[in-house]
């Protein structure tokens, strides 16, 4: 198994990738520096190609040859893993929040986010919706003690300015010259159904039952959440939002709670 | 040896809804596996559409064959999901690697065709075999380096590959066509060497000059299909005649139209050394 | 009646309501079929251009030696994006270039 005596050409590759190219020394005694240049600037370009589609709310924002500078930088810092990379660069938001040159536009790292939210949607598994009447059955004792499991697609986020709205704006219009970002909170639930992937704002209400949801609380103990960050919140018309959008998968009651899937 | 012997396209997202009305004889299409490992979504319902009128074909670009560690089990296990869905009529993957050390290098890299390399390799395509329950197409990489310590050639490596799996060769001409340029050999003499009841597959591909000002080629896909890459495609044609042929483009993608008139060029090559005319032009 | 029963009551309302107005139109939200290719197509269709990118991510493209694009902190040197014209409450965004 083992192939003792062989000099590591794989370790030798990766070490003048990285900019020893005299590792490659027993395979490579002429100049090869065009050769490497092309694997190197390949293997940057394929990740960064992957950044550039799954941010390109950010990509418009900033543009996209700041984009793909700011996204080498971090494909240097955080390489792909694995073959398929419809995943790679989930913490791109979170990076992108604390990256020095992006100092003076706080809210990029919340656009990166909702982008992240609808890849994520896009890619996810598949599911029906629930149906309301499916759930008028229940006695409000059951219902209360039941818990409402999020669509698979469904992401949320939370903000203290309006960077939903921003992001909507450019989504919707494809133009934001002159948006006003507003010092007030917003909350958005990215979920698909179907083939279409969608932003709704919601309310903190909103934000905090579905939050709760997503935690597995009760759909009482949603509520109540929801009423201790909005007190005037609408429950009726917070369910009637979820059950339209397609935000719940599935009713779970406390009894089949014990059984695993 | 292959019922499918007619032209297919790469499958793109923004060419899905013209792949899927496409009323053209014989068209296939194929998909890179990795961009459809996702759970749901658009991307795997438009294929399934498009497979209920379309053969298909999955070319892997990640398992790394070629790697000095084993091909990721997720990500066979993944592939082999993909395959037992989708029923493609060919499978292939290439003659490089790309993973190590918990890193992906999404890039296909080359290695020294050794003795050692050819055990490693022939075992990795062993396993992808017997994970699959099929044969699959291993593919020539475009190369850059002119790398020293091979054991083989890489038509003989490839050979000896087969023999030791029983896997095909997926020929792609215009790799063949830029390593030639890039480490200095004739693209006739390999095009000819090639075993042609090995070859199961054909791409074919545009390259472009470096934008650096080196004197190397860059398989860009980025192009329509080089004036000689052409020529190279015919002449392996009138040797071993039609195999499935694909055109691929990954990069600056034309519309549905302009790749399609490239893949009816192909097609029309393999009618032309099908009929006896096509025979007599060269005889 | 408590706290508790009461939001229990009115999430019972609430669900009955929802469940009223979805009568009318009970149509169930399925799975991703090949016949709902009109939600699919929106991603490129005339949506296209606001949306997120569709690509399929990496094939086999390979890139050249010149530098563009790959050099480390190339972006200190590109131009500010049109975020120069967002608003925020601390005045207008800006991408200052920082020079190395």
């Amino acid at each position: 198994m083992p192939e003792a005596s062989t000099p590591d050409f794989h370790g030798a590759f990766c070490s003048a990738l990285a900019g020893r190219p005299e590792s490659l020394g027993p395979w490579l005694p002429a100049a090869g520096g065009d050769g490497l240049s092309v694997y190197r600037n390949t293997i940057l370009k394929g990740a960064i190609d992957v950044l550039a589609a799954a941010y390109g709310t950010v990509a418009r924002v900033v543009g996209e040859d700041w984009l793909r500078a700011a996204a080498a930088d971090y494909v240097r810092e955080r390489p792909p893993t694995r073959p398929s990379m419809l995943d790679y660069g989930a913490d791109f938001p979170e990076w992108l929040a604390a990256f020095p040159p992006a100092r003076d536009t706080p809210y990029l790292g919340g656009v990166a986010l909702l982008d992240r939210l609808w890849n994520r949607a896009y890619f996810a598994a598949d599911a029906e919706a629930i149906t309301a009447s499916a759930v008028t059955r229940l006695s409000p004792d059951e219902l209360g003690a039941t818990t409402a499991r999020l669509n698979p697609s469904a992401g949320l986020a939370a903000f203290d300015q309006t960077i939903a709205s921003l992001w909507l704006a450019q989504r919707r219009e494809g133009d934001f010259r002159g948006f006003e970002l507003q010092a007030q909170p917003e909350y958005a639930l990215v979920v698909r159904v179907g083939g279409d992937v969608e932003l709704h704002r919601l309310g903190p209400g909103g934000y905090g039952f579905l939050r709760a949801c997503e935690a597995g609380e009760t759909l009482l103990r949603a509520a109540e959440r929801a009423l201790d960050a909005e007190p005037q919140a609408d429950l009726e018309a917070l369910v009637a939002l979820c059950i339209q959008v397609g935000a719940f998968s599935a009713l779970v009651s406390a009894s089949d709670q014990g059984s695993p899937e | 040896m292959n019922p499918q012997a007619t032209a297919g396209l790469g499958l793109k997202p923004q060419h899905y809804p013209e792949a899927l009305a496409s009323e053209a004889a014989g068209l296939w299409v194929e998909a890179h596996p990795e961009n459809y490992m996702c759970a749901g979504g658009p991307r795997l319902a438009w294929l399934e559409a498009i497979r209920e009128r379309r053969p298909i074909s999955l070319h892997g670009v990640g398992l790394s064959l070629a790697s000095d560690e084993d091909p990721d089990p997720s990500h066979l296990a993944a592939l082999g999901r993909l395959a037992d869905r989708f029923q493609p009529f060919l499978v292939s993957e290439h003659l490089a690697w790309s993973q190590r050390g918990g890193v992906y290098r999404p890039d296909l890299l080359p290695f020294p065709r050794t003795r050692a390399a050819l055990d490693r390799i022939a075992a990795n395509v062993g396993r992808m075999q017997d994970a699959l329950g099929r044969q699959v197409l291993i593919e020539n990489p475009a190369l850059y380096l002119p790398l020293e310590g091979h054991d083989f050639g890489e038509v003989d490596f490839l050979r000896e590959l087969t023999r030791r799996t029983g896997c095909g060769l997926l020929l792609d001409v215009n790799n063949v066509y830029v390593s030639a340029n890039n480490l200095g050999f004739s693209a006739e003499s390999y095009i000819d060497s090639v075993p042609g009841a090995l070859v199961g597959e054909v791409h074919l591909a545009g390259h472009a000059p470096d934008d650096g000002g080196s004197s190397l080629l860059i398989d860009t896909h980025g192009r329509p299909v080089a004036p000689a890459v052409w020529a190279l495609y015919e002449r392996l044609l009138r040797r071993i005649g039609p195999r499935p042929t694909l055109i691929e483009r990954d990069d600056d993608i034309p519309g549905f139209a302009d790749l399609m008139s490239e893949r009816d060029r192909a097609d029309r090559l393999m009618a032309d050394v099908r009929s006896p005319k096509g025979q007599t032009v060269h005889a | 009646m408590s706290t508790k029963s009461l939001i229990a009551a009115s999430l019972i309302s609430a669900f009955a309501m929802a469940g009223a107005a979805q009568a009318a139109d009970d149509m169930m939200k399925k799975p991703v079929t090949a016949a709902q290719m009109k939600g699919m197509e929106k991603c490129y269709g005339v949506a296209k251009a606001h949306e997120n990118d569709c690509k399929a991510g990496p094939g086999t493209t390979c890139a050249g030696t010149s530098k563009t694009d790959y050099q480390g902190s190339a972006w200190s040197l590109v131009k500010k994006g049109t975020c120069a014209s967002i608003k925020t409450p601390d005045g207008m965004g800006s991408l200052t270039p920082k020079s190395a």
